[in-house]
Parts: structure tokens; C-alpha cells; sequence
């Protein structure tokens, strides 16, 4: 009996012992991170037999049991997750965000402002050298803005990538810890006690890892925690699977656990976020920055293209872009424009080369016709070299270099031709007779036509094989025919071509000058009636354009006198305008009313002057006269860089064009070379306010403005997101204190009432002491 | 009443002192559980049942002084000279009963001795492992500090 009585005591004893290190355990780890209460599981001991009677034999301490909630930790890791990458993502985000500098005076919309800024400047005193400097410097400041931001981008993309690299390396830490944790876990346990203390340090690591990567856990029968990423294995039974990541070429991070060749995506966890900011949310800025410079690159390098430098013309050009040899033949030049390489593209169109002999001020424009589809690079270049005066090849790099001859000059200016009538079909001193309408012809094979010039009378035969088709013959094929004819050119004639008619003309001028058309099978075709004789002038009408073509299209004037008669003398005379689309725009009193040489308004802002001389509606006179509204519809100056004002294709590397750098006089501010022509200059500032299609119809402005308006909402979702986030965690891991946490107060407040019940024990003890006493005395 | 009714009596008093004193015993055991299982309430409960029973201890300790002085007045003894196992030998066979109540309460008073002894050093125990835990807690010297927490000091001194 005595035994078992000893028995019971030490038993309470040490149970009472136990549950106070349980106490103090709780007390002493109440801020280690991860350290779940801890309670002392006691039950009565197994009663003994003794003499036949069951005897109790007090109470012992069975197990200490952690207070843990398996679910709310699976809530809490997920929560982790989700939280860490918005965090993640947020900082990154923001980084780049306080990178834009926006709105603010160092930022590039406040350079791009800047920029047209100085252009508008410059546009109101286009020869002021100060001006055109401060155009340089500003130019320089937002390329040098764009260079920046787009390289700061990049270094921080590739930052994230290294982050990317540390992170995975701390998560194979943890995953190594959680293996170790298992083993150690696996063989305490297997004595059937809890492991308590290891399992709240595995649990803190798997929060620690959930941080990092999005986790699916799950324990097995033998307490191994197994760990999956991404849907992938991360910690199994016993080992980990190594994380890796792999920069690709183009920047972007891939990541791996070891055992697949193929990616992991990860979704949540700090890494997820550092990829949104570096495989998402950088290429995507960066993708948007390039979009906002090379749209700035070839809107202002159209502008600039075709403008003229304060000399008026250039002298030698050089594209900025190079042509490639796609085809690997040893030649760039037999590659199709729309296939040469080049980093911008052109379309089908038409192209103004101005060539201006300068001692006689004479200007000739020239249109080239151009296909990208079908036009090669060496077509091209051929057309500028056929130009009188110019010449055109690729240097060694392959950029179009274009020449002048000396005592010439060219441009690529949408200019008005001052002198229009160059073959003199408008009141010429030549004989000069047009046909009755412009061409195609309908002439059959072996028509003739019969002329009597100043030798000989003689006959033009027109043959299949000298046309591409003779029933539709143009007037270019027909004047080729009768210039290369031998009797034409005996008898002192030729053939021009005005408005796509035919012209007959003399070549020598004055009164004596003359020739008949007798007749012929081509005269219906031709619209001429046989017998017809013409003859020359002592004097030329002087046909002088003058004004700016303030048209959107490129168009033409032809003009076209009503009757016969002199400018300025014959009542009544009077000259018809008309447009491409046959339309009467002006009619053009110069009959004897009107002075010769004064100036008259046609339309569009063009304005004319007609000297005194004869003009024959009956010799169907007309001259034509081009608008040209756009000088390069087809953009190929824009797509080689020729007269440039950046270069570069992109963020990273516009510039501005290096010949302008060192000599801003070259800067194309009008489109004459004329003092105070600004038109380049303000078709330039035209660039900053238009809607451009591959903006999506935003302005440069606004594109930039929803640029940085994106970047701000994306990092606003991402922070309320993010606030969502905190407010559940902070709500989870409450609840978790509530379940694990150890509350210092109540540990205290539990012993302090043990205290006071201690004291009430004892009087308790001693009135039972007495009472029994005094039952013994009387037994 | 007479002797034979006293000692009926005094029979019914041992059946319900043993019951009593099984109560007490119960009671200590309680008191023992709750501080093993660290559990204040659990004791604070024990012990407000434990007053109960002392005071039906108490309560049946009158009651029994009462029968043993009406019985020596009986058989003119002398008031306290009587002792349970006295008054059985006395009665000879008729007293069996009461000698083995008086049995079955001598081995439940010395169960209770026993155990109370036990929880007196029990309590002893906890009671200098809380104090000593306490002051290297919150530095109370007594338990009684933690409860009545600071003290105010002169804000001048």
C-alpha cells in the first residue's frame, strides 16, 4: 500500500513537473518565429490489482502536444505566396516606374516637349545659328533620355534575372533544411513522440519557402513532408530537387527543377513576381519605348527627308541605314526594296528629285515611280543616277551614297517648279502643235503620219515591234518614235509630251520657224486634221509659278488657253485651269485687260505670271504644272535614312543624325532653301500632335502619356491587390497566434492563479489534518 | 434514546463519516490532477468542493461528539473517555457492526493523512518553482507583486 502511495506521488510530481517545462517552454519561446504552443496531454495512470481491488495510481503525463492547425497552415503558405510575388512585382514595378520620372521636369515627356519646343523656336527664326544649336542640344537631351531609360531597363531586367538566380539557391537551402527536418522528424517520432519542436521549425521553413515559390505539401504516413512546385516535385521522400534558373538570349529567365528539361511555371512566391517585372512588365515598357521612338524616328525623318538645309540644296547625301544582302549573292543591290533589310518599311509611291543647276537657278524635278514589291535597290539607284547631274551608288557598307555634279544641287523637296513649261507648248516661240486630245492612241500597225518641215516633206511609220501595245500607244512611246526618226530630226523638229499629249515642235524659234502636217492613217487616232501649218513666235509666253501648294494630295494644273490670241492685248483672252481630276478650278483673265507679268491667283495658294506673247488654244497649247503636297509618298527616304534627322530603329539607339551634331546649319528647316522657309520645321511640329496608326492612333504625346498612365495603374491594381493580401494574411496568421502563439499574459495569469489556489490549498490541507487528527483520536 | 439506539446511531454516523472522508480523499485527488495537468481552474474548482467537504467533516464531527457524550452519560463514564473501538469492545458481538465501520474509516482517515501530506509537499513544491519562475519572469519578489502589479513612483524623484 505504501509502495503504491509513493508511486502516485512521484507520478503527480512529475507530471506537475512536466506541465511546468511545458509552461516555461511556451514562456521561453513566445517570439520565436514559428514556435506553436505547446500543451501537456495527462491522464490517469492504469490502476493496479491489489488483494482483489482495482487501486488508481495517480496521474500521468502522457505527451506534449503542439497546438497546430494543418489547414490554416496550407491557407497561410498560399497567402504567402500570392503576397510575395504582388510585393515582389511591386517593388519592381515601382523601380521603374520612379526610373520614368514622371510627371516631372527630368522626365522624357518634358524632353519630348522640349524637343518640339526647340523645333517650334527654330521654325520662327529658321537661320538663327543659336536656334539651330539649342534644336542640336535639345534633340541630344531626349535621345540621350530615350538611351537611358532604355538601358536602365534593361540593367534592371538583367538584375532581375540575377535576383531570379539568389532566390532559387535560397530556396535549395530550405529544401535541403526541410530533407534534413524530415529525417530528424521521421526518427523521433518513430518512438511515437511528437517531434514538436522540429515540426515548428519545418513549418516556419515551409513558410519561408512558400515566400519564394508557389507550394502544394503534403506529410506521408512517416511524417515526410513532400513538396511540389509548379506542379513538379521540390522535396520528396528523401531529397530535394535543385531549382535553376537559365537567362535566354533575349533576356528572359526560365525556371527549372531538376528532373525536366521543360520549365516550371511558377505562379506565386517572390520569383513568380521578379519574372512578372522581367519576362512581363520590362519588355513589355521596352517594347512600348521602342515603339514610341521608331514611330519618332520615321514621322520626323519623313518630315526632315524631304526638307532642304539652309544652302538650299545638298551636295552629297548618305543613308543612314544600310542595305543587306538577304540573298547572300555577293550583291546587295539586286535585293528587292521591301527585302533589302532595311528597319523601316516603304510602299508603293512616288518620289521628287529636285536637281537645281545653280549658276542658272534652273530647277528640274524629276518623279520616281517606286514599287518596294517590284522595284530592286539597284533600280532605285539607277533612277537617281539617270538624273542629270546626280549621281547615286552603294559605298562598300551598302548605304546609298548620292552625289552631285559640280555646279549642281539636289533635293527632295515638295517644290512648285517655277518655270513649268519647259518644253515650251504654252506660247512658245517654237512651232509647236499638240494633238487633239492626250494618249493612249489607238493606232494600228503601219499607220503613218505625213509632215513638210523646213527641208523635206516625209513620212513616220508606226510598227508593232516599237510599241507595248499599239492600239493603246502612249504619247512617250509616240514622241520616241518620231524623235529617233531621221527625217524629224533633218527637218528640225521633235516630239514632246506635255499632260501625256503629244507635241509637234520645231526645234529652232522666231517667226521662220515652222512645219505642216499633211496628213496620214494616224491623224483620227491623233486627233490632228491634215494640212494643219504652224509656225513660231518672236516671242515666248513666260510662265512663272510662284505662291505654296497648300493642297493635302499630290496633284497638277494644266493649263489651257481658251482661244487664240496675246496675253495682255486680245480682248478677252483667256487661260483655263484645270486639276488631275479634269475639274475647272480658275480661269485666268490675261486678255487686254491684263498686264503681263503681274501675278494672278489660281488656287490652293499657287499663283502665276504670263508674260507677253501668243497663246493658240487651236494649236492646243497647255502646260502643266505639279503639286506636290508629299515629295516622298512612297517613304523610301524615311526607310534609308537619306536626310535623316535620327538615327537608330529604337529607345536604345536613336540619336541624332551625326552630320547635324557637327553642323546644324544642315538641319532641314523649309523646303526651298529659301530665308525664313519654315515648312519642314512645321511639318516636323505636325509629327507631335498627329494620330499615328501604329500608336494606335494616339499621338507621340499621348502614346507616351498612356505609357506612363499604364505603368501607374499597373502598379496601382498591384498595390490594392497587394493591400487585399496583407489584410488576409495579417487575418491568417491571427488566427494562427490565436491557435499557436503563446500569450506571455496568459502564461503568467495561469501561474498566478495556481498561486493563489496554492494558498487556499494549503489552509485546505491543514484543516483536513485537524479534522483527521481528531477522527484518529477517537478510532 | 437508549444505549442501543446511541450505538445504531453512532453506526449511521461511521457509515456516512467513511462516505465523507471518501469525498475528501476524491477531493485531494483532484487538486493533485489539476496542478499535474497545469490546469488553475481545474484546482479552483477542487478546492471550492473541497470546503464543502471539510465542512461536512466538520458538520458530522459535531454530530458524533454528541453520540458519544449521550452514550458515556448511558453507561456514566466519564465525558471523553469513550473511543469507537471501546464502545465496540463493549458491546461484544452486538458491536461488529460498528467495529467494522470503525475499520473501514480508520483505513479511509489514513488514506486521507496520507495523500494530504502528499499534496502539502506537492503544493510546496509548485509553489517555490512559481514563485522562483515568476521572479525571473516579471522580477516579482512574491506573487502577490505580479498581481498587484508596479508601483508609483514620484515623477520629481
Amino acid at each position: 500500500m505504501g509502495g503504491i502511495g509513493l508511486n502516485t506521488g512521484l507520478k503527480a510530481l512529475l507530471a506537475a513537473q512536466a506541465a511546468l517545462d511545458t509552461t516555461g517552454h511556451n514562456l521561453a519561446n513566445s517570439s520565436t518565429p514559428g514556435y506553436s504552443r505547446q500543451r501537456l496531454q495527462v491522464s490517469a495512470s492504469r490502476a493496479l490489482l491489489q488483494r482483489g481491488t482495482l487501486i488508481g495510481s495517480g496521474v500521468s503525463a502522457d505527451l506534449v502536444q503542439r497546438s497546430s492547425d494543418a489547414l490554416l497552415l496550407v491557407r497561410t503558405t498560399k497567402q504567402i505566396s500570392s503576397l510575395n510575388r504582388l510585393e515582389s512585382a511591386l517593388a519592381g514595378m515601382t523601380e521603374i516606374e520612379a526610373l520614368l520620372g514622371e510627371p516631372g521636369e527630368f522626365g522624357l515627356s518634358a524632353g519630348i516637349s522640349s524637343f518640339f519646343g526647340a523645333v517650334s523656336e527654330l521654325s520662327a527664326s529658321t537661320e538663327d545659328l543659336v536656334l539651330r544649336s539649342g534644336l542640336v542640344q535639345m534633340t541630344t537631351a531626349m535621345t540621350t533620355q530615350f538611351n537611358q531609360l532604355s538601358s536602365t531597363m534593361s540593367t534592371v531586367r538583367r538584375d532581375t534575372s540575377n535576383q531570379v538566380q539568389i532566390q532559387t539557391q535560397q530556396v535549395n537551402a530550405i529544401t535541403e533544411q526541410i530533407v534534413l527536418l524530415n529525417r530528424e522528424i521521421g526518427k523521433a517520432e518513430a518512438g511515437g513522440v511528437p517531434a514538436n519542436d522540429l515540426r515548428d521549425q519545418r513549418e516556419e521553413l515551409l513558410r519561408e519557402l512558400s515566400s519564394y515559390v508557389d507550394v502544394q505539401f503534403h506529410e506521408d504516413e512517416n511524417a515526410v513532408l513532400r513538396i511540389t512546385s509548379g506542379g513538379r516535385l521540390l522535396v520528396g521522400g528523401t531529397r530535394a530537387f535543385e531549382l535553376s534558373s537559365v537567362t535566354g538570349t533575349d533576356g528572359s529567365v526560365e525556371i527549372f527543377i531538376e528532373g525536366s528539361d521543360e520549365p516550371v511555371q511558377l505562379r506565386h512566391g517572390t520569383i513568380a513576381g521578379l519574372a512578372q517585372v522581367g519576362d512581363q512588365f520590362i519588355p513589355d515598357l521596352l517594347t512600348k519605348m521602342d515603339r514610341l521612338a521608331r514611330n519618332m524616328i520615321f514621322e520626323l525623318n519623313r518630315a526632315h527627308s524631304t526638307g532642304t538645309p539652309a544652302a538650299g540644296t545638298f551636295q552629297h547625301l548618305s543613308s543612314s541605314y544600310r542595305v543587306n544582302d538577304l540573298d547572300l549573292d555577293g550583291s546587295a543591290e539586286d535585293e528587292l526594296l521591301s527585302q533589302a533589310g532595311l528597319p523601316f518599311e516603304m510602299q508603293a509611291g512616288e518620289l521628287f528629285v529636285n536637281v537645281t543647276h545653280h549658276s542658272s537657278g534652273e530647277l528640274r524635278s524629276t518623279s520616281i515611280q517606286i514599287d518596294p514589291l517590284t522595284t530592286t535597290v539597284g533600280e532605285f539607284l539607277d533612277e537617281i543616277d539617270g538624273i542629270d547631274g546626280l549621281n547615286a551608288a552603294l559605298d562598300s557598307f551598302n548605304r546609298v551614297q548620292i552625289f552631285a555634279d559640280a555646279g549642281f544641287g539636289f533635293d527632295f523637296a515638295a517644290r512648285l517648279d517655277p518655270v513649268p513649261d519647259k518644253h515650251g507648248t504654252l506660247g512658245s516661240d517654237h512651232a509647236s502643235l499638240g494633238a487633239g486630245q492626250q494618249g493612249p492612241y489607238a493606232l494600228s500597225d503601219g499607220d503613218t503620219l505625213l509632215v513638210t518641215g523646213a527641208v523635206s516633206s516625209f513620212g513616220v511609220t508606226f510598227q508593232d515591234a516599237d510599241f507595248e501595245e499599239l492600239s493603246q500607244a502612249t504619247a512617250e512611246e509616240l514622241a520616241a518614235v518620231l524623235n529617233a526618226n531621221p527625217d524629224m530630226q533633218a527637218n528640225g523638229l521633235r516630239a514632246v509630251v506635255t499632260d501625256e499629249r503629244l507635241y509637234l515642235q520645231t526645234v529652232g524659234t522666231g517667226t521662220a520657224s515652222g512645219f505642216t502636217v499633211d496628213g496620214g492613217t494616224s491623224l483620227g487616232a491623233l486627233g490632228l486634221v491634215g494640212g494643219t501649218a504652224v509656225s513660231g513666235s518672236s516671242t515666248a509666253v513666260d510662265i512663272q509659278i510662284g505662291g505654296t501648294y497648300s493642297g493635302e494630295v499630290n496633284s497638277h494644273y494644266l493649263f489651257v488657253p481658251r482661244g487664240d490670241g496675246v496675253v495682255g492685248t486680245t480682248p478677252g483672252l483667256e487661260v483655263d485651269v484645270f486639276n488631275a481630276g479634269g475639274q475647272l478650278v480658275a480661269t485666268l483673265d490675261v486678255g487686254d485687260t491684263y498686264q503681263p507679268g503681274t501675278e494672278l491667283e489660281v488656287a490652293e495658294g499657287v499663283t502665276v505670271t504670263l508674260g507677253f506673247g501668243a497663246l493658240s488654244a487651236s494649236a492646243n497649247d497647255s502646260a502643266r504644272l505639279e503639286l506636290i503636297a508629299d515629295s516622298d509618298t512612297s517613304d523610301v527616304l524615311a526607310a534609308f535614312g537619306i536626310n535623316s534627322l535620327f538615327v537608330g530603329t529604337g529607345a536604345a539607339d536613336i540619336e541624332l543624325r551625326g552630320e547635324l551634331v557637327d553642323d546644324p546649319s544642315l538641319i532641314s528647316a523649309g523646303v526651298s532653301g529659301a530665308p525664313g522657309d519654315n515648312r519642314a520645321l512645321l511639318e516636323m511640329l505636325d509629327v507631335q500632335s498627329q494620330a499615328l496608326s501604329d500608336l494606335d492612333n494616339d499621338s507621340l504625346s499621348d502614346f507616351y502619356g498612356d505609357v506612363v498612365s499604364g505603368v501607374g495603374f499597373d502598379i496601382s491594381q498591384a498595390g490594392a491587390s497587394r493591400e487585399v493580401g496583407e489584410f488576409l494574411l495579417q487575418n491568417l496568421q491571427t488566427r494562427r497566434e490565436e491557435i499557436s502563439g503563446v500569450n506571455v499574459d496568459e502564461e503568467l495569469v495561469q501561474m498566478v492563479r495556481f498561486e493563489q489556489s496554492f494558498g487556499a490549498a494549503s489552509r485546505y490541507i491543514q484543516v483536513l489534518n485537524e479534522l483527521s487528527d481528531e477522527i484518529l483520536t477517537l478510532i | 434514546m437508549n444505549a442501543r439506539s446511541l450505538v445504531n446511531h453512532l453506526v449511521d454516523y461511521l457509515r456516512r463519516e467513511v462516505e465523507a472522508q471518501r469525498a475528501v480523499l476524491a477531493c485531494i485527488e483532484r487538486q493533485e490532477e489539476s496542478i499535474a495537468k497545469n490546469d488553475p481552474a481545474g484546482l479552483e474548482e477542487a478546492l471550492e468542493e473541497a470546503g464543502h467537504c471539510a465542512a461536512a467533516v466538520e458538520g458530522l464531527g459535531k454530530r458524533r461528539n454528541q453520540l458519544l457524550a449521550e452514550l458515556a452519560g448511558q453507561w456514566d463514564l466519564a465525558e471523553g473517555a469513550l473511543t469507537l473501538g471501546g464502545i465496540a469492545r463493549r458491546l461484544g458481538t452486538a458491536g461488529a457492526e460498528l467495529e467494522a465501520r470503525r475499520r473501514e474509516l480508520r483505513l479511509v482517515v489514513a488514506q486521507v493523512v496520507k495523500r494530504n501530506r502528499r499534496l502539502s509537499a506537492l503544493i510546496g513544491m509548485h509553489q517555490r518553482i512559481h514563485t522562483d519562475l515568476l521572479q525571473v519572469l516579471v522580477g516579482a519578489e512574491r506573487p502577490e507583486d505580479v498581481e498587484s502589479g508596479g508601483h508609483l513612483v514620484d515623477a520629481e524623484a
